[in-house]
């Protein structure tokens, strides 16, 4: 067979699957909770890097999101989280999310009204090593007061050598957010 | 006391007293950071008006790079 390109009925050997770069490993949706996180060991040691999406469809009031790393079922709530993510309005004007040493990584905030246009696309880099984590990525939102819509990219990391098996994303509203997700494995 | 939901992989339940715990600091925080948002933006404002009185105009200060595209929402 020709790769990419599959033709009904080929047969997919080893080193056609070994071909894939990219795997959905979970593909999810939540309702109206105040955070998710993926199942415990959706990091494995089958993948270093993980691309991970989140996809707001709905927000019961305005909200900040954040997001946390995770391990054995519990979130690491350690100041060692440091966000550098670059935003700009559809008006030229800077609006960047950072914070040094927090105890989460700032992934932007959302109107109610407005909530489905908040995407996430990120990259968490080598969650599973006993290493430092980095994320990279950026996302799209409307800010909480609905005065202007914002794009960012950038990244972060996490400040010191610890192991994650998952990750959660988390509204500063109780039982607010509803939405999907997925988690992609990167093969190396 | 009905705590707020969160859900882990498939699984829907209410926060655990630990994890509650945690989002009531969170909460906390959040109002801190907030507030100094707040402060901070009541210093630019009071900093614009104080230039604006000397005469200059927002197309001025925005070729200054003072008050545009430098300075951001939170003071970020």
């Amino acid at each position: 067979m020709t790769f990419p390109v599959f033709a009904s009925g080929d047969v997919l050997n080893a080193s056609d699957m070994n071909a894939v770069g990219l795997w959905l490993l979970v593909d999810g949706t939540f309702t109206t909770v105040t955070s998710f996180a993926p199942a415990n060991n959706t990091f494995t040691s089958n993948y270093e890097n993980y691309r991970i999406m989140v996809n707001i469809s709905a927000l019961t009031s305005d909200a900040d999101f954040t997001l946390r790393l995770r391990a054995s079922g519990t979130d690491d709530a350690n100041a060692n989280y440091n966000s550098m993510f670059m935003g700009i309005d559809s008006g030229g004007t800077t609006r960047n999310r950072t914070g040094g040493s927090a105890t989460s990584f700032n992934v932007g905030e959302s109107d109610a009204t407005f909530a489905n246009r908040y995407q996430l696309v990120l990259d968490i880099c080598k969650p599973r090593l006993t290493a430092r984590t980095e994320i990279v990525g950026g996302y799209v939102f409307i800010d909480k007061a609905a005065t202007y819509n914002a794009a960012t990219s950038g990244g972060g990391f996490y400040n010191a050598d610890t192991q994650f098996d998952s990750f959660s994303f988390i509204s500063s509203v109780a039982s607010s957010i509803t939405g999907t997700y997925q988690v992609y494995g990167y093969r190396s | 006391m009905t705590k707020p939901m969160i859900q882990v992989g498939n699984e829907v339940r209410q926060m655990t007293d630990a994890e509650y715990a945690q989002f009531v600091i969170d909460q906390e925080t959040a109002r801190l950071n907030a507030e100094q948002s707040a402060n901070f933006e009541s210093l630019r404002q009071a900093a614009k008006s104080k230039l604006e009185s000397l005469g200059l105009t927002d197309d001025e200060l925005k070729a200054l790079g003072v008050f545009h595209s430098v300075i951001g929402a939170n003071g970020q």
